[in-house]
């Protein structure tokens, strides 16, 4: 998918003007944050897993090479294969060669947030495959053209009206001529005709939610029972997965499972957890004859050298977009590529370079709700900080902005001008607006207001409180 | 070997110049035999009670029965009230075939298609800490049969509960049980919030999940 990224305030502008959007984003803002509130509410362990969750992450990551071959190692001597790719490009080639050499048609998928990453469904269909998302809020915004607007609930951003219209739309073909009025009868619709096609599928490609290096399995984790389906009825099972997503032990994937659900939907577990290890065995009654892992570097080895390194501690749950202030206002397709929110805002500029989305670092407040909620505590205000210093090292954020942090570093180097310039500035905003009271026209800021209240200083400074008090 | 391969481990490596490959290796080694679970989520010390509170509470129903009579009663009953229109599909598992099956009932051990309506599996074991069930593929134990049919009947013996799935893991591996193709986890029936975060059973997997505890 072509980024959209560098358009990122034009983006949220018309975001924050979508009535259906801001429909879609208020429910969901509510739902995500009570369900993880309550499931965490009875869960007192969840510092101490936290503590642990960072500590396997961190063995793994400093041992990530010796991993990485002992997980190769397990999937071969299971009969399964392993592919290397050191960006996408390489990755979807690799799975087109699979696909040529199994000779398949048809392509059922299961949610991959690094097949999004790598752009592999319009490769497959250039190739002229036939390719079927199976989650359910994956084939609704498959069947509207659009990217996943959340890692974990692609389809957030649409309300039923608009799903229940996509379907009268597509799925006439399969004799829908009814409207779909309920949310059951769009499920069920979405159920008969995807039951179809995951029979019909010559090859299934699934993502990973963790790589288990001591057995060479894969975790899959769904509610609809859709990965399943997709990694055992074709021929062919194509895995795709970032190397980060390594894990020692069964136990560790163990744990950092209990932080997955909790954080992402407020489950203490998924419906279905499966590992999955190697092809079909001598004598089973079903699995696929090929099972094939691709481990998908793209920048991530390079991120392990890099102050970002904390973000490969991340494992996908989607804690920090549902807290985050500014993805709840816009909305994930605002962040104009596949990841949006906190952790969106660190790995794109990382991915597509600090020109396409350096600018997404500076969508945020650096309110530090993301770290809080994060299972995994990762620093993502001072991850946002890092990339916000390189934008400006590198001198592409816009000279202005380049401007205003070196005016603002010369004056706070010298106490007197500072104290002085704040002064003044706490008299004059003070004088426009009571204390208590916003501000809601800024001389001089009108771009800045037009969209935002200020709210009004005590008309003090700091400094003067302190010199001040009893 | 490809040398994407190589860069890639080259890469990785380079950043932890001067570090010993032998101690590394000894390290991975010892997180591997630790044999110590991080810290595990408290439990009550009745792990049977705690797995039916907790199945249930994912919307698995769940009967509890004295005998493989009263379990296949169960299961039948179940088979007749769907109306008995397709076949009432149990495991190729030698275990169930034994059990008392009336004549009436057309049960045929074999794995599932997408058409089947009703199927009954065995699990290996369950997991109180989560209500889940676990089940093993093997010859005996299609995958699909728990995902194909629109309600899943499962016989889970209540000695076979454990607390949490760190035990499992440690009674595989002294069992010398090698990792099947699937070992998967179910905790109540396929699920799915993706319409305007409202919860709906029955998305691609069974509308229906009865647990029988026996």
């Amino acid at each position: 998918m072509r980024p959209r990224t560098h358009d990122f305030k034009a983006n949220a502008a018309r975001a924050l003007l979508d009535d259906e959007l801001q429909t879609a984003l208020a429910r969901a803002r509510g739902g995500f944050v009570d369900k993880r509130a309550e499931a965490l509410a009875a869960f007192p362990e969840f510092e101490a897993l936290r503590q642990r969750g960072r500590e396997i992450k961190q063995h793994t990551l400093e041992h990530l090479d010796l991993y990485l071959e002992r997980f190769e190692q397990q999937v071969q001597a299971k009969g399964g294969q392993v592919h290397w790719a050191c960006d996408a490009a390489e990755a979807r080639e690799i799975v087109l060669g699979i696909c040529r050499e199994s000779g398949a048609r048809r392509v059922t998928k299961g949610k991959s947030m690094v097949g999004e990453e790598m752009g592999i469904n319009p490769a497959l269909e250039a190739e002229g495959l036939e390719v079927v998302e199976t989650d359910l809020g994956e084939y609704i915004i498959q069947l509207a053209g659009e990217p996943p607007s959340h890692i974990i609930a692609p389809a957030v951003h649409k309300t039923r009206g608009q799903i229940a219209r996509l379907f009268r739309e597509h799925h006439g073909r399969f004799g829908l001529t009814a409207p779909l009025k309920s949310v059951k009868a769009i499920v069920d619709e979405a159920r008969q005709v995807l039951r179809r096609r995951f029979v019909e599928a010559d090859l299934g490609i699934t993502g990973a939610n963790f790589l288990v290096a001591e057995t060479g399995s894969m975790v899959l984790v769904t509610n609809e029972g859709n990965g399943d389906l997709t990694a055992t009825l074709p021929r062919t099972h194509v895995v795709l997965a970032g190397i980060e997503k390594l894990v020692p032990t069964l136990e560790d994937s163990s744990l950092l499972l209990r932080l997955l659900g909790r954080n992402a939907t407020g489950q203490a577990i998924t419906a279905y957890t499966s590992w999955l290890t190697g092809p079909k065995r001598p004598g089973d009654p079903d699995g696929p004859e090929a099972f094939h892992v691709v481990l998908v570097d793209n920048g991530r080895s390079e991120m392990a050298a890099s102050p970002l390194m904390d973000m490969l501690y991340c494992i996908r749950c989607g804690a920090c977009l549902n807290h985050c202030p500014v993805y709840g206002s816009v909305g994930g397709h605002a962040y104009g590529w596949v990841y949006p929110g906190p952790m969106g805002s660190v790995l794109t500029p990382w991915l597509l370079g600090l020109d396409e989305a350096g600018v997404l670092a500076d969508a945020s407040s650096l309110c530090g709700r993301c770290q809080e909620v994060c299972p995994m505590g990762i620093p993502l205000p001072d991850l946002l900080r890092e990339l916000r210093s390189r934008s400006r090292d590198q001198r592409i954020a816009p000279a202005r902005s380049r401007l205003a942090v070196r005016l603002w570093a010369w004056v706070a180097r010298r106490p007197k001008l500072y104290r002085i310039a704040t002064s003044s500035a706490a008299r004059l905003l003070g004088w426009l607006g009571r204390p208590g009271e916003r501000i809601r026209h800024l001389p001089l800021a009108g771009g800045w207001t037009r969209a935002r209240d200020l709210r009004a200083p005590s008309g003090q400074t700091f400094f003067s409180q302190w010199r001040d008090r009893p | 070997m490809s040398s994407s391969r190589e860069r890639i481990l080259g890469r990785l490596r380079s950043r932890l110049q001067g570090s010993d490959e032998g101690e590394r290796a000894t390290r991975i080694e010892a997180w591997a035999n630790a044999g110590v679970p991080g810290p595990l989520p408290a439990l009550d010390a009745d792990p049977i009670e705690t797995f039916v509170i907790r199945a249930r509470a994912v919307a698995a129903q769940l009967v509890e029965v004295a005998s493989p009579e009263q379990a296949v009663e169960t299961v039948v009953q179940g088979w007749r009230d769907s109306g008995a229109a397709s076949p009432l599909v149990a495991g190729p598992d030698p275990r169930l075939r034994r059990l008392p099956w009336p004549r009436d009932a057309q049960v045929q051990f074999r794995n599932a298609t997408a058409e089947d309506g009703i199927a009954l599996t065995t699990a290996y074991a369950g997991i109180a800490e989560t209500g889940s069930l676990v089940m093993l593929s093997g010859k005996t134990s299609p995958a699909l049969l728990s995902f194909l049919p629109d309600h899943c009947f499962c016989l889970l013996e209540r000695s076979r509960i454990l607390f949490h799935p760190e035990v499992l893991w440690s009674r595989l591996r002294a069992d010398q049980v090698d990792m099947p193709r699937a070992l998967t986890m179910i905790t109540g029936p396929s699920r799915t919030a993706d319409v305007e975060q409202t919860l709906q059973l029955g998305a691609h997997g069974p509308r229906r999940l009865t647990i029988v505890l026996i």
